[in-house]
């Protein structure tokens, strides 16, 4: 048994979120596009609680996308909104080629590079410092999470949505290509890019 | 042979075992004696460690509270559909199964000519059934009439002021219409114009509400199409 410090630390970290990386290592990816697949049938049936499912699902690994993307809480927190309100509307059309987390991936990522080219259009630097409110402390090597959320943050947006679709959500260079509407090796570049800008921000 | 240190992004591609096999060999052979470039490599290896280790970030409870929020304000809008339509529905089943009748004794008047006993019996019938037919249709206007109130103020001024405009001339088609009848009880003309006009009035005020829902929505662009759909399904002619 943990000391008290320990298990409240474990606690708190359950409760920010610290859960297992998306997608779920443990679940086999086929067995959770099927139940995805009928979450969706029953949400189109007009079933709430399949759409909340849906939402619990996948809610932290968007949350996750949308807060490093953004690097802004309370827009990402309007941009989660965003996205599955528009993902409801738009399930009638979603036709289940790809799998539905790829699908939302796709729409995310849009919607978040789309809001950063208007706020950028707005002001310039309304961006305030993120990593504070991430729960980022994973020690890799002695490179922490902490330090590369900052440096991810600073990354241009193209290359920052690259790296974090391949990197942190493990999809590969053809999925992220076709998610941001780009060709594969636009997706390599873009990657390659991030991960020499990260180098050099972290040696800083 | 020279043995210069390879460019970054080529280190990139080397990690992520994308060159040629020669190529591959050339730079893992420059990294047993580069330790400058291994180190280049070690920190490429660790970013790419750390950022699988990111974890997923739990928004706050209230984002899906919110969410579930619009989608049942959604749907309680959605059933003003339903609402409305539980009104009107059997109103215009029967005013359009009226109609009928009506038509075909227009259509009957027109073929041979009917004795005066007949035609005595198809006045008397096409009165009786008009007024049962205006009578639905005034009961389904009711009803919407009854729901645009209760979302008074949710319509932009401009589009409500037009929209009154149309009201006001069906109004104006329905009373010289009634008057027509009022002076010559067995004008076709006058007979029809009435059903006419009240058919526009059922439609607009079906369309006023489909407006309203989608006002409220924030999906004023869909409205229009929503319409034309919706003129379709309530035409009397083509009973829902």
């Amino acid at each position: 048994m943990g000391s008290p410090v320990a298990v409240i630390e474990a606690k708190r970290a359950k409760s920010e979120g610290q859960l297992s990386p998306f997608p779920p290592q443990s679940l086999d990816r086929d067995a959770r596009r099927r139940e995805d697949d009928e979450l969706v049938e029953r949400t189109r049936r007009g079933e709430m609680e399949a759409f909340e499912a849906l939402y619990r699902r996948h809610s932290s690994a968007i949350f996750g996308l949308a807060l490093r993307m953004l690097q802004n809480r309370a827009d990402a927190e309007d941009m989660l909104q965003e996205i599955f309100l528009q993902a409801y509307d738009r399930l009638p059309s979603f036709e289940g080629r790809s799998a539905f987390g790829t699908w939302l991936y796709r729409l995310s990522v849009n919607r978040c590079l789309d809001h950063l080219r208007s706020r950028g259009a707005r002001e310039q630097s309304r961006t305030e410092p993120l990593t504070p409110e991430l729960p980022g402390r994973v020690s890799t090597g002695g490179l922490r999470g902490l330090e590369l959320e900052r440096a991810i943050g600073e990354l241009p947006p193209s290359s920052r949505a690259a790296f974090l679709l391949h990197h942190v959500a493990g999809f590969d260079h053809k999925e992220v290509g076709e998610m941001m509407g780009i060709a594969v090796g636009t997706s390599k570049s873009l990657v390659h890019r991030a991960r020499t800008r990260l180098k050099e921000a972290l040696a800083r | 042979m020279t043995d210069e240190h390879p460019e970054i992004e080529r280190l990139n591609e080397y990690l992520d075992q994308e060159l040629a096999p020669r190529d591959h060999r050339q730079i893992e052979s420059h990294l047993s004696r580069c330790e400058g470039c291994r180190q280049v490599l070690d920190d490429l290896s660790a970013i790419v460690r750390a950022a699988s280790e990111l974890p997923p970030i739990a928004p706050p409870e209230r984002i899906w509270e919110s969410i579930a929020a619009s989608l049942i304000e959604r749907k309680s809008l959605s059933k003003s559909g339903p609402a409305w339509r539980s009104v009107l529905l059997p109103a215009l089943a029967a005013a359009a199964a009226l109609v009928l009748g009506v038509s075909l004794w227009l259509v009957l008047r027109t073929g041979e000519t009917p004795t005066p006993a007949d035609q005595e019996a198809l006045a008397y019938m096409v009165t009786e059934e008009l007024k049962a037919a205006e009578s639905h249709y005034d009961n389904a206007i009711v009803g919407l009439e009854q729901i645009i109130a209760q979302n008074d103020g949710v319509l932009p001024r401009e589009l409500a002021s037009v929209l009154t405009q149309n009201l006001d001339l069906i109004e104006n088609a329905i009373g010289e219409s009634r008057t027509a009848i009022a002076t010559e009880p067995q004008s076709t003309a006058a007979q029809e114009s009435l059903l006419q006009a009240l058919r526009s009035k059922v439609t607009l005020l079906q369309n006023t509400i489909l407006l309203i829902n989608e006002v409220r929505k924030g999906q004023g662009e869909n409205a229009l199409d929503l319409i034309d759909e919706m003129r379709k399904t309530t035409d009397p002619s083509n009973p829902i």
